[in-house]
């Protein structure tokens, strides 16, 4: 990622530009909640909460 | 592919009229896949606390969380985290995750919603699902502008004018 501020960032054109590894961010957010295990935190708080 | 006339950029419901009300009726919606609705499930049932501190933890790893915050904030739209965080799942692009910030703005007029809620999110802008690939990729090109010799882009969604009817500030 750049380290460039976000206020620099005015169009769309800009941003595909600027941050073309960072784009993806649906799936950079599926892999970040499947590596933090956040599902099975979430199943084992249910239980624990019953 | 058709591109709209420069001067629509100059208008103020430009975005509400060419892009997000043919969007809202003729748009094709989804159900969500398994892993999104995991995650959702996960979003409505985390504390507040905890979707905070989550949410600062991608927005320092991922800048387009970042900028879609800077864009929400631009047009005034006020969204919950959690919501943010679900809505982002669905965008594999800038582009994609622009045109559903001005498309919750639409909404968000239209039901007179000041602050949206993960709930209100899913029970009153987007019952059915979000909206199909084909779909964003269609509406995405309907707002292609033809900016001719004139500086900005040729994206309607970047034209600080042609969003001012959705402005909530």
């Amino acid at each position: 990622m750049s380290d460039n501020k976000i206020d620099e960032i005015r169009t769309i054109e800009e941003m595909v530009i600027k941050y073309p590894n960072d784009l993806d961010l649906g799936k950079k957010l599926r892999e970040y909640f499947v590596a933090k295990g956040i599902f099975k935190k979430t199943i084992a708080e249910v239980k624990e909460n019953k | 592919m058709t591109y709209l006339d420069y001067e629509v950029t100059q208008l103020p419901d430009s975005v509400e009229m060419i892009f997000c009300k043919p969007l809202d009726e003729n748009g094709v919606r989804k159900g969500l896949d398994e892993q999104q609705m995991k995650i959702l499930i996960t979003l409505l049932q985390l504390s507040q606390d905890k979707i905070a501190e989550m949410y600062a933890d991608i927005k320092s790893k991922h800048w387009l969380l970042a900028i879609f915050e800077s864009r929400l904030d631009h047009i005034g739209c006020k969204i919950d985290k959690a919501s943010r965080l679900l809505l982002s799942l669905s965008c594999s692009t800038p582009g994609t995750l622009v045109m559903y910030t001005y498309y919750i703005a639409y909404k968000m007029k239209q039901g007179g919603i000041d602050e949206l809620s993960l709930d209100r999110l899913c029970e009153d802008i987007f019952p059915v699902g979000f909206f199909s690939e084909k779909s964003l990729q269609e509406y995405w090109d309907k707002q292609k502008v033809n900016p001719g010799k004139n500086p900005g882009g040729d994206n309607l969604l970047d034209y600080s004018k042609a969003s001012e009817s959705l402005l909530t500030k």
